[in-house]
């Protein structure tokens, strides 16, 4: 391998003022252990410098609005609506809850009824390349919709929600000051209070109300409905993590300030190693928001115990390529830039059945539980399922990428620690709540 | 992307060695080019399975290109990535000639060409499907390649002419 050819490294860190201060806490290291100098090769330095800084956050041509801060604050506000559910007790803060990380405790999410899937964090969201945990969207504003019309979510239809706006004057205010002026809803004949498609049941009275609407009405609602998603994207892309403990030990290094080094811990720095070496995590949590974007077989049974059932990608990688919300579709701002060629070279097949997308590590540590049932309870717990794969399931994908590793309790602590040091949950208070108007 | 020739042997840009790898992997390739591994010539034997090169070898690489031959010695294959080095994660394209093996002042017609890669210690591929366009100058446009995941890659570029079609693969150590 290449790798070990690389010149030893220059850099060395003497981490027993590190240990000295952790030893209480670590008392089961034996001395010789704790006093081991770490040392990184030239080549996991340049692997480290590729992990940090997070670069500025990508601009989404697809969405006009998307650093517009009146389109942000009014999608901020409407995240935290409640009245935008089928129960008026579910707003998209109750399974992305500012106060658990932008997450929800809970193995899977609940919104007006349970769902089928852990609710993933949105930190760092706006660096994604697909979206939910099987991909089905290909931006963030298109992924915002969802939830609104999903039966276990929201569970409102997009006629509902223009009614919504059209019916409070706060809200039509600040709709129409970013985006013009709202459909004429007052017009019962034209807009019925509820309806949507419905593609798996054509017989739904949603369905049935939304084919009676004319085309053109269709569309007028369609483009509320996404400017609605736009705005709420618009408030997700600032919620940023980025300047976490790993992040200022990379910068140290990158400085040569050797004191700011050795604020590191030496389990973390031993997790850092572990993490873009033997343990092969870096595989697929790469790059400085530590996921690749895109999609692999966990081997993990399902929250009961049973075999996979959820096809994942292979069913999500299918939708997105028939999303009338696309990034090529009629309701995005740029059809042809780099989000639609993403769609253009998709290649979809059985070899994507049951897999899952590669989640940020970013404030990993806030965001229990894990994996995409919510499986594994703590970070410990997924280490451990990556080490030793204890009940893991015959993989159904000719991907071979995980194998045994049979880590020491010791490097599960670190690598443990490694995953704590990525926490960074600083963000503007203003961002966490509510604002008092739209 | 600017195409500025249109024969397998003319650089397309001005240095001396651009191998699309980062400095600590000259030494590495150094090794392989001085008996590490079989030149490009050697592994386009007919009895090998395909024709294999790592980035420069001792092919007499034009700079700032990457060739091999197919392998049944039919072609001469030359590429050159943009961006180069080839990004972990994101888009890039190839710039692909084909020439005679024997022949290789310009570039063949009436050929049909194929993208691919993939990770055999990990028996998986892309998970995008490029897209080959023939350029009037001879020369291929290969769009929608994307590497996901650090490690080696093998690239092919097959080469179907009258109904026969040949491989040339390379190695692309990614990290």
């Amino acid at each position: 391998m290449t790798r070990s050819l690389g010149t030893r490294t220059t850099v060395l860190f003497i981490a027993t003022l590190c240990f000295t201060a952790l030893s209480g806490a670590r008392g089961q290291l034996g001395d010789e252990r704790k006093s081991k100098v770490i040392e990184f090769t030239d080549q996991e330095l340049a692997i480290i410098r590729e992990m940090s800084p997070l670069p500025p956050v990508p601009r989404d041509e697809t969405n006009a609005y998307a650093d517009d801060p009146r389109a942000a604050r009014f999608g901020q506000f409407l995240f935290f609506d409640r009245r935008l559910s089928a129960n008026e007790s579910v707003a998209c803060s109750t399974c992305h809850d500012p106060a658990r990380a932008f997450a929800d405790g809970k193995p899977l999410a609940e919104g007006v009824d349970k769902g089928d899937r852990h609710t993933l964090a949105l930190w760092n969201v706006a660096y994604n390349r697909w979206f939910f945990w099987d991909g089905r969207a290909d931006t963030l504003w298109s992924q915002a919709l969802r939830p609104i019309e999903s039966p276990s979510e929201l569970g409102i239809s997009r006629l509902q929600l223009a009614h919504h706006l059209f019916g409070d004057s706060q809200l039509k205010k600040a709709y129409e000051a970013i985006f013009g002026t709202l459909p004429t809803l007052s017009q019962a004949g034209r807009f019925p209070p509820s309806g949507r498609p419905v593609s798996d049941d054509a017989s739904s009275p949603e369905h049935l109300a939304w084919a009676a609407i004319q085309p053109s009405d269709q569309e007028d609602v369609n483009r509320v409905f996404v400017n609605v998603a736009k705005s709420i994207a618009a408030y997700e892309r600032r919620l940023i993590s980025r300047d976490s403990s790993f992040d200022q030990f990379a910068n140290a290094l990158k400085k040569n300030d050797s004191a700011g080094v050795q604020k590191y811990p030496a389990n973390a720095q031993r997790g850092l190693k572990l993490f873009i070496g033997r343990g092969n995590c870096r595989l697929c949590h790469s790059g400085p928001n530590f996921s690749d974007s895109e999609f692999h077989d966990t081997r993990l049974r399902t929250s009961d115990g049973g075999p996979p059932r959820d096809a994942a990608r292979y069913l999500g990688a299918e939708q997105v390529l028939r999303d009338e919300f696309s990034a090529r579709g009629a309701y995005s701002d740029d059809r042809t830039g780099p989000a639609a060629e993403k769609l253009e070279f998709l290649d979809n097949g059985q070899q994507n059945w049951g897999l899952f997308k590669t989640p940020t590590l970013r404030n990993v540590s806030a965001t229990a539980p894990y994996m995409h049932h919510g499986q594994l309870a703590t970070l410990r717990d997924v280490v451990l399922h990556y080490s030793f794969l204890p009940g893991a399931t015959e993989s159904h994908h000719p991907e071979r990428i995980l194998v045994r590793l049979n880590l020491s309790d010791t490097e599960i602590e670190d690598l443990v620690a490694f995953l704590e040091s990525l926490t960074d949950l600083t963000l503007n208070p203003a961002l966490l709540r509510q604002p008092e108007s739209p | 992307m600017t195409v500025h020739a249109n024969t397998c042997f003319t650089a397309p840009k001005d240095t001396a060695i651009s191998i699309g790898v980062r400095p600590w992997r000259l030494l590495f390739i150094l090794i392989v080019a001085t008996g590490g591994c079989r030149s490009g010539r050697e592994s386009a034997a007919p009895n090998q399975p395909y024709a294999e090169a790592r980035h420069s070898t001792a092919l007499a690489a034009p700079a700032g290109r990457y060739n091999t031959v197919s392998n049944d010695n039919s072609y001469f294959v030359t590429y050159t990535p943009t961006p180069d080095p080839i990004p972990l994660n994101k888009m890039f394209e190839l710039s692909v000639w084909v020439c005679g093996a024997q022949y290789r002042s310009h570039p063949l017609s009436e050929i049909e060409l194929h993208a691919d890669a993939a990770m055999p210690e990990h028996d998986h591929g892309m998970n995008t499907k490029p897209k080959v366009r023939a350029n009037p100058d001879g020369s291929f446009t290969v769009k929608g390649m994307l590497f996901h995941m650090p490690g080696r890659w093998e690239l092919y570029l097959d080469v179907t002419r009258a109904g026969v079609t040949e491989r040339a693969q390379f190695e692309v150590q990614l990290e």
